[in-house]
């Protein structure tokens, strides 16, 4: 984020911002506590249900008896009505401060197309993805607010392996080493496009997603270091760009968002961008097959607490296969550690 | 006269049910963050007297802490959120 776009939050919104990204420490002891009663009620993880609402239906009977579990829980409920919220209080205190920057920096090369009449899918509209609340749209600044304050103060602060660093590893693993025209699908406020473009300084880079609100943000992104991508609003599985137009066509953590039968189609559209011989590298949160069942339950768990409707479904797909059915050859899908985080999937569009 | 004044002692009064703990929880994790910002906001107006030796309300909403100083926020802020969250899970703790 170029500094002049970082926000100098006053006293009050600093420090709720902060309490919120001190919180995962204050809540270290109660956590350990858990994690004991896991320990002794799962000594097996491979004993548990195949079925995953089975799973969860004996893990919240067998935890439901622990205290420390039952308040993990509405802290953490609190965490996830609450983030949303005291981010957007934060911003309303300093609104009249960076209003003009954020104005100034929707002038430049960065452009953004809006489709006010889009039919926004029923997957996506009305969902308050991460619980945020009022969802993507609701705030006229929200992609500010998501990736100045939620993303910058508060999930960087703590997210294992640093969500900038992830971001340039998987830009540089294209095979590659130069790319005229990029494709970032499900680009939100531009935190990946970012690592794209540092990755490929002359590469033109278009991008989409679905949510106008976060794409008016890597605009102001874009502006603020001179870059000049080009924004739209539209679904990634269903661009309206030309085919074979593309060199190199990425996403980074959307798949999670999105159900399985549009991820599909999403690939499709990704080999249908891309020219002959072009590359295509899709990133995205780890695969429950890499996990055993209790990590398995942890995930599914944190999705379902943490608005993320398609994750499960998302999740449970072997990416590979999907590449190579939409017609990609050379497919390879590979989990980072330490964390099996993030999986990445490439492969390339036959010559 | 009423047959049993004590009983006004401690009247019998619907109060909170078992089903509202949840809703407890979320208020007493709100009064938590309410008495952070207090307390945040009294260590940054020490460090902005210390300063100048007088109160500046907009200075200190404006102070942006240096590395020492959110450290210590920081710090501090852990140790509230511990003694609040601990006793809400049943974890004795010897602060
Ligand atoms: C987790 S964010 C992506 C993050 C981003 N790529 C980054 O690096 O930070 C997911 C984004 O995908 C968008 N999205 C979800 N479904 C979409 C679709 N079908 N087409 C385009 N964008 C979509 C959401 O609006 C959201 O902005």
């Amino acid at each position: 984020m170029s500094e002049e776009l970082h926000a100098r939050l006053r006293q009050r919104g600093r420090a709720s911002v902060d309490f919120l990204a001190n919180m995962g420490f204050g809540m270290s002891d109660m956590r350990n506590s858990v994690e004991e009663e896991i320990k002794r009620i799962v000594p097996d993880p491979d004993a548990l249900p195949d079925d995953l609402d089975q799973r969860d239906a004996r893990m919240q009977q067998s935890l439901g008896a622990s205290t420390a579990y039952r308040a993990s829980q509405a802290v953490g409920e609190w965490m996830a009505t609450h983030h949303g919220l005291t981010a957007k209080h934060a911003f309303e205190e300093v609104r009249d401060e960076i209003e003009p920057v954020l104005k100034k920096f929707e002038e430049g090369g960065s452009t953004v197309e809006a489709s006010p009449d889009m039919e926004a899918p029923a997957y996506w509209d009305g969902v308050d993805f991460h619980r945020t609340a009022g969802g993507w749209e609701e705030h006229e600044y929200q992609g500010y607010i998501h990736a100045d304050i939620v993303h910058t103060r508060l999930v960087a602060k703590s997210f294992p392996g640093g969500i900038w660093s992830q971001r340039l590893m998987v830009a540089g693993l294209a095979p590659k080493d130069h790319y005229d025209k990029i494709i970032d699908l499900g680009c939100s406020t531009g935190h990946f496009t970012r690592a794209l473009q540092e990755t490929y300084p002359d590469a033109e880079i278009t991008g989409v997603d679905l949510s106008l609100k976060t794409i008016q943000q890597a605009q102001r992104l874009g502006n603020a270091n001179g870059w000049s991508w080009k924004l739209y609003q539209r679904p990634a599985e269903d661009t309206g760009f030309e085919a074979e137009s593309f060199d190199l066509a990425g996403s980074y953590i959307l798949l999670h968002e999105i159900p399985a039968h549009t991820i599909k189609q999403l690939f499709k559209e990704a080999f249908r961008l891309l020219k002959p011989g072009g590359d295509m590298i899709m990133s995205d949160v780890t695969r429950y097959s890499d996990l055993d069942k209790l990590a398995v339950w942890r995930a599914d768990a944190g999705a379902k607490y943490g608005g993320e409707p398609h994750w499960r479904e998302s999740a449970s797909l072997d990416l590979a296969e999907i590449a190579r059915e939409a017609g990609f050859v050379d497919v390879t899908a590979q989990s980072y550690p330490p964390f099996n985080y993030p999986h990445v999937v490439q492969g390339r569009k036959p010559a | 006269m009423n047959a049993d004044p004590k009983s006004y002692n401690k009247p019998d009064r619907n109060m909170l049910l078992e089903s509202d703990v949840d809703s407890l929880a979320q208020a007493v994790v709100t009064l938590t963050q309410e008495l952070w910002v207090l307390a945040d906001r009294q260590l940054v107006t020490e460090a902005v007297l210390a300063k100048h030796g007088i109160d500046l309300a907009e200075e200190v909403d404006l102070h942006q802490p240096d590395e020492d100083l959110q450290a210590k926020l920081d710090d501090r802020s852990r140790a509230i959120m511990k003694r609040v969250f601990n006793s809400l899970a049943g974890i004795s703790s010897d602060e």
